[in-house]
């Protein structure tokens, strides 16, 4: 399986690794790129990422969720490298018996790691210059509690 | 001699990937006095040090930790895409 990819997000690759006949409730998140930031037009963003961290907190998540909710499937992809405006960076896959298990579920997963994961946003905006989005100090399950 | 490697707007800031510190043969060190030792090299990464996360390999290193000087020191400064204070979440 793999969590960090430089290539494009499938969803149906992760809907076919998580299908599960006992569930009755499939919640799909997915980030896209957006076409602004702080009132700035953006063309495109360069995800850069510590790939030997990344893996494993992405790994360390999925196990986490399944065994802090009552969800039966949990998959976690995130994309590096470059992305046009609309492309998805980041799919979360959970599903589980009844609806709201699978929504609580995929918002902490997701929630989760936009702290955790040693990701960085470079944008490209319109007007062709560049830079980093700042963003919150790294945290690990151990600074949360 | 010790690996540092940066990563995000610690490479515009740094001006290279990774570079090599002069460490002390005879002591111990704490990730803290390489941090010393790293803004002395390049002070213009004093304004980001204090929100840096450091790792070596795949586990995150406290301050008052020893580093090992056979891997890589490595600098991960805040994370994108985060909390975006009482607004709520981006994206």
């Amino acid at each position: 399986m793999a969590w960090m990819t430089d290539e494009p997000l499938l969803l149906d690759q992760l809907l076919q690794e998580t299908a599960d006949d006992t569930c009755g409730a499939l919640v799909v998140f997915a980030g896209t790129v957006r076409d602004h930031h702080e009132g700035r037009g953006v063309s495109g963003m360069s995800y850069s990422a510590y790939k030997p961290m990344a893996d494993k907190v992405l790994q360390d998540l999925e196990q986490e969720t399944l065994e802090r909710f009552p969800v039966e499937q949990c998959r976690i992809m995130h994309r590096i490298g470059d992305l046009a405006i609309g492309e998805a960076s980041v799919l979360v896959v959970v599903r589980s018996h009844h609806r709201a298990d699978a929504f609580d579920a995929a918002r902490y997963a997701i929630d989760t790691l936009k702290v955790r994961l040693p990701v960085w946003k470079h944008d490209e905006y319109t007007d062709g210059s560049r830079a980093y989005q700042d963003g919150v100090p790294l945290q690990t399950p151990d600074s949360e509690r | 001699m010790l690996v540092v490697e940066f990563y995000g707007v610690l490479q515009q800031v740094a001006g290279t990937r990774s570079m090599e510190l002069e460490t002390p043969q005879s002591e111990q060190l704490t990730v803290g006095q390489a941090l010393e030792l790293l803004h002395e090299r390049v002070p213009g990464l004093s304004e980001h040090l204090p929100r840096v996360a450091c790792a070596q390999a795949e586990n995150l290193v406290r301050r008052d930790q020893i580093v090992d000087t056979h891997r890589p020191l490595v600098l991960l400064p805040p994370v994108s895409g985060g909390w975006r204070g009482g607004n709520g979440l981006d994206d």
